[in-house]
């Protein structure tokens, strides 16, 4: 068998490094560099036409791509989506399971397969279950 | 074509450096710079985005060549596919920075240091590092062993439960993409006796 847990952990390890950087939220980072860059810019051509003399130094921006990374990386992190209670205990208790026994990574595996059938099937039964309303309210 | 292009850059920068003996240097540098950023990012986006956009005829190719056992149509599958058509916005918003930058010093004519440029294309080069990284974990069969990662699996399937499938007679749709795992579950009486090691 191939599987090395050096392998999985440095992918793992690197992975979430690079997502840390972007605050999970890649999209917001990005548009808040956007947003900086462009603040800044706007603010310099304010201060060239109707202001002549004062410019702006030339670390400021940086200030503004900070300030537009906060902007749109605050409220998602403050008030992000959260799952269903019960899926959060049921990988709560995977985790300090695998924490306590030391299992190997395959039976971790398992266990994770496991939950995504059961969110599968519960999604598919409450489709089912609107389906099956839709089609008694219109008979 | 692309080969000619990627040729052509390697001798765009010696051409930039023969122009800036004089005291052109700040002005025509990051002018040109921020341009040859700019073209490359263009030309890794355009690339890179749609061989990863259409991730099942990559899985198709990848196991002719390697002879592996995957899965074309998984779960798994479908957060990828969904996970890098969003990255395409987020590609987009940091190639527009850069072009703003550089409209930006032709209006007010200020000189903008280097460092922004080295940000912007350190930020989609880390992007890139996390999506090769991701679809390895997934070619290979660890990704959804991790606890984001089960977090990442089970809020697509909550969101677009429209996009999966319905399960026909008998056939589930397989979660993993890589075929390991059913290997290992007919494994498993052999590991626990000792005969044989997962790792």
């Amino acid at each position: 068998m191939k599987l090395t847990p050096i392998k999985e952990n440095i992918s793992y390890s690197v992975r979430t490094a690079l997502e840390f950087l972007f605050v999970k939220n890649p999209r917001g980072t990005s548009i808040g560099v956007f947003l900086g860059i462009s603040a800044y810019g706007i603010t310099e051509i304010y201060l060239h036409l109707y202001k002549p003399g004062i410019n702006l130094p030339s670390n400021s921006l940086f200030y503004f791509i900070a300030i537009g990374i906060t902007i749109l990386n605050i409220f998602p992190y403050m008030f992000g989506k959260k799952l269903n209670p019960n899926i959060e205990e049921a990988i709560s208790l995977i985790e300090e399971a695998a924490k306590k026994t030391k299992m190997p990574l395959y039976h971790k595996r398992l266990l994770y397969i496991e939950l995504y059938k059961k969110v599968l099937g519960s999604v598919e039964f409450n489709n089912e279950t609107k389906k099956n309303l839709e089609t008694l309210r219109n008979s | 074509m692309t080969k000619i292009l990627f040729n052509m850059f390697w001798f765009f920068p010696i051409i930039i450096f023969g122009m800036t003996e004089d005291h052109y240097f700040g002005d025509v540098f990051s002018y040109f710079l921020a341009i040859y950023i700019v073209i490359i990012i263009s030309i890794f986006v355009i690339t890179r985005i749609n061989t990863l956009k259409h991730f099942q005829v990559y899985l198709k190719q990848n196991a002719k060549l390697d002879e592996k056992s995957l899965n074309v149509n998984s779960v798994v599958n479908l957060v990828v596919e969904e996970h890098l058509s969003k990255r395409a916005i987020t590609y987009s918003f940091f190639i527009f920075s850069t072009l703003l930058i550089i409209i930006f010093t032709y209006l007010v004519k200020t000189e903008y240091s280097i460092v922004i440029y080295l940000l912007v294309f350190s930020l989609t080069s880390g992007l890139f590092i996390s999506d090769l990284l991701m679809k390895y974990r997934v070619m290979k069969g660890y990704y959804g062993c991790r606890q984001s990662e089960a977090r990442e699996i089970i809020e697509f399937i909550l969101e677009n439960s429209n996009k999966i499938p319905p399960k026909e007679s008998g056939k589930e749709l397989p979660i993993l993409t890589s075929l390991e795992v059913e290997e290992m579950l007919k494994r498993i009486p052999a590991i626990e006796s000792g005969k044989e090691f997962a790792f």
